[in-house]
């Protein structure tokens, strides 16, 4: 073959590179797109940034349990637990209400929101591996199962652990992002008038998550994932320490949920264990398998589309259908229109998601951006396409290759 | 192409190995030196436990009695504290590989990513490596995608690289089921049926392989093989194995005139017959890939 490169792996590698700055164009065009939103928003008076910087969080939520439930193959119910872990930890390392800041516990140096937001990272990490290590040996549903179970005990366990945690009230007063100064006397400030920062932040935040994500996915330990995924006992035969792969995964997917845990922490400035009900696991779940499992772009469009539709439409919606209820005075239809006219939308939010996902799984079971990958596994037809190929088994080219090939 | 091989330590040791599913013993009592550098057949009616030994040798299934050793190291042996149960990923990165008997590619995954799974347990890359894409990371990427390449070439599957594995040609996905296992850099190999399925010309081309491995890669080989041709042809040593207990080890024509190895694949009475016969009628091929494939015989 003629080319340039010495060897085919080089030129794989040199194409991968290219394929990775188109990609990368891609990502910061789309970046740029979101990031002249704060003006558009000023601009025409919508008044939403408070709802967006919560589906930014959301978003990098989503990317952190694609990794466990898209990638790794493992279903996980009980994904708030570790958006529960990060967010309280980032309470309890800055806030002058901790239990542990006023016992003194905590440097000084590490009260504030970066340290924190490192800090709470590395322990929903390893309390992925602690939650995961026992469970991991299940299958399917049963690791689903008893994930669920996580889901609801560790909100739980911060509800009731009041000593600690101030019960269901929560903690207050979380430390804010210090405030960046610029030359001129300016400075860029995180307090919660400063939406527009807020939203810059967490979009830079996510695009860091997406970067490191994508070349995990594309790494040994991704292929080990895959490999997984796709037969255990052949993965474990290659070579691969399957419990030591998943335990990676959980602990991969975990850390971001604590990454978005604290920033969101840092954001609301208050944490409280109703915040984090098991709805919320379902949500991620339910964005990542709407958006696309396993594909991070489709997932980033899942969790923005129910997001936004969870937070802003269902709101938005409300008034143009009670206007259209208003108008429908018409005699037999009159009880429809009474009903439309004082509907609230908000209401109907799960059963709206419900009905989507229904759908989606219906018409496109991948999701509305499949892996291709995903797609073929979910496809199910893997073994009828290697008996047409028995079927279609050319003799004569196999012979004359035979003859002359390795033989 | 059967090469003298000088009597060195064996590479596996098995002594007493027992497996029990509930009530059915699957493998009963089977000792079996493997020389260093032989290629050794088990052979056997179906049923006869033979994929069972396999994967206790490859840490699927733990034995319920006796021991197992490679190379001096136990893979299998004793029980509680100071016994040692290796997994399976543990005895692949001790040097032993295998293929399976239905093939098991990551049927969705390129060839070349097949193979390069296979080189898993020589690589170090860890999750922050991937992510700062440190320069060892990608050194070892670059080595492990040209080792990749170099194989697949030995197989004969260099061209088909890009494509996804279920999409291959039957005998293409077992050439590239042992160029996966070759990608571990095993000193011992484990095939379990590499000939299953395929016509005689596939066959003696497999054969011819699988000797050619074993001289150029400096191997070890253990067989699982139905086919008596593949089996008498290669094999330095071949083990019979019936309902889990091992009838003969020896020479191929040693093997082949054991009344009760014929006894078990012909029923009784049938060795007084056998001299009517070269080699015993084994299961060989069955008639309708003959049929398929007229003028494949050669």
């Amino acid at each position: 073959m003629a080319s340039s490169y010495a060897t085919r792996a080089e030129k794989w590698f040199a194409d991968r590179k290219q394929e990775e700055r188109k990609r990368l164009l891609w990502v910061l065009l789309g970046a740029a797109c979101l990031a002249v939103y704060p003006f558009l928003d000023s601009a025409l008076g919508l008044n939403q940034m408070g709802q967006w910087i919560p589906i930014f969080v959301f978003v990098i939520l989503a990317l952190g349990l694609n990794i466990v439930v898209g990638y790794a193959g493992l279903l996980d119910l009980g994904y708030v637990a570790f958006f529960v872990i990060g967010a309280y930890g980032n309470a309890f390392i800055t806030s002058p209400n901790s239990w542990f800041v006023q016992r003194g516990w905590i440097p000084e140096y590490l009260q504030s929101f970066w340290p924190a937001m490192a800090l709470s990272w590395v322990l929903a990490a390893i309390f992925g591996v602690i939650l995961g290590a026992p469970t991991l040996r299940l299958r399917g549903d049963y690791l689903a199962i008893v994930t669920l179970g996580f889901g609801e005990i560790v909100p739980d366990f911060y509800t009731n652990a009041s000593g600690i945690t101030n019960g269901p009230q929560g903690i207050g007063q979380i430390a804010k992002p210090p405030s960046i100064p610029l030359p001129g006397g300016r400075e860029i400030g995180f307090s919660t008038i400063d939406q527009d920062n807020w939203f810059w932040l967490v979009l830079v935040v996510g695009l860091v998550s997406i970067f490191m994500i994508t070349r995990l996915y594309d790494s040994r330990m991704g292929r080990s994932w895959q490999a997984i995924r796709e037969d255990e006992i052949a993965a474990a035969s290659m070579g691969i320490n399957t419990v030591s792969a998943k335990l990676w995964a959980f602990a991969l997917g975990a850390s971001f949920s604590g990454f978005a845990g604290s920033i969101y922490a840092g954001y609301v400035r208050v944490v409280y264990p109703d915040q984090f009900q098991f709805s919320v696991s379902i949500i991620i779940l339910a964005m990542v398998i709407l958006g696309g499992i396993g594909n991070i772009y489709g997932v980033i469009v899942g969790a923005i589309i129910i997001g936004s539709f969870d937070r802003i439409l269902a709101t938005e919606l409300t008034r143009p259908l009670n206007w259209m209820g208003e108008q429908l005075t018409w005699e037999p239809l009159s009880w429809l229109g009474e009903w439309l006219a004082t509907h609230n939308l908000n209401s109907d939010r799960f059963l709206i998601f419900g009905l989507a996902l229904v759908l989606i799984m219906l018409l496109r079971p991948g999701g509305l951006f499949p892996s291709s990958r995903r797609a073929a596994e979910l496809s199910g037809d893997d073994d009828d396409d290697v008996d047409d190929k028995e079927d279609l088994y050319d003799v004569r080219e196999e012979n004359a290759r035979l003859a002359g090939g390795n033989a | 192409m059967v090469t003298e091989i000088e009597a060195g330590p064996p590479i596996l040791e098995a002594r007493g190995i027992t497996k029990q599913f509930g009530g059915l013993i699957a493998v009963d009592e089977v000792d079996l030196n493997i020389a260093t550098g032989s290629i050794t057949s088990v052979i056997g009616p179906n049923g006869a436990g033979k994929t069972t030994f396999f994967n206790m040798i490859a840490g699927i299934y733990k034995p319920t009695q006796g021991t197992i050793s490679f190379k001096g190291k136990p893979i299998f042996g004793g029980s509680g504290f100071g016994g040692t149960s290796l997994r399976p990923d543990q005895v692949t990165s001790l040097g032993i590989a295998r293929t399976f008997q239905n093939i098991r590619l990551f049927a969705n995954m390129t060839v070349i990513e097949n193979v390069l799974i296979g080189m898993h347990s020589r690589m170090k890359a860890g999750a922050i490596g991937a992510m700062l894409r440190t320069r060892s990371v990608m050194r070892e990427e670059h080595e492990a995608r040209e080792n990749a390449y170099s194989l697949l070439d030995y197989v004969g599957l260099g061209r088909q690289a890009q494509s996804t594995a279920k999409n291959l040609s039957y005998g293409d996905q077992r050439r590239l089921e042992v160029a996966r296992a070759l990608a571990s850099g095993p000193s011992l190999l484990l095939l379990d049926e590499p000939t299953a399925g395929m016509n005689p010309r596939e066959t003696a081309a497999m054969t011819a392989f699988i000797d050619k491995m074993r001289r150029e890669l400096n191997l070890t080989v253990l067989l699982i093989e139905h086919d008596m041709k593949v089996v008498m042809g290669i094999s330095d040593q071949v083990a019979v194995l019936d309902h889990g207990v091992k009838i003969a080890d020896g020479s191929g024509a040693e093997v082949r005139s054991n009344p009760e190895v014929i006894e078990a694949y012909l029923g009784k009475g049938a060795a007084e017959l056998s001299r009517q016969f070269d080699a015993p009628a084994a299961p060989v091929q069955s008639p309708q890939v003959e049929q398929l494939h007229p003028g494949a015989n050669p």
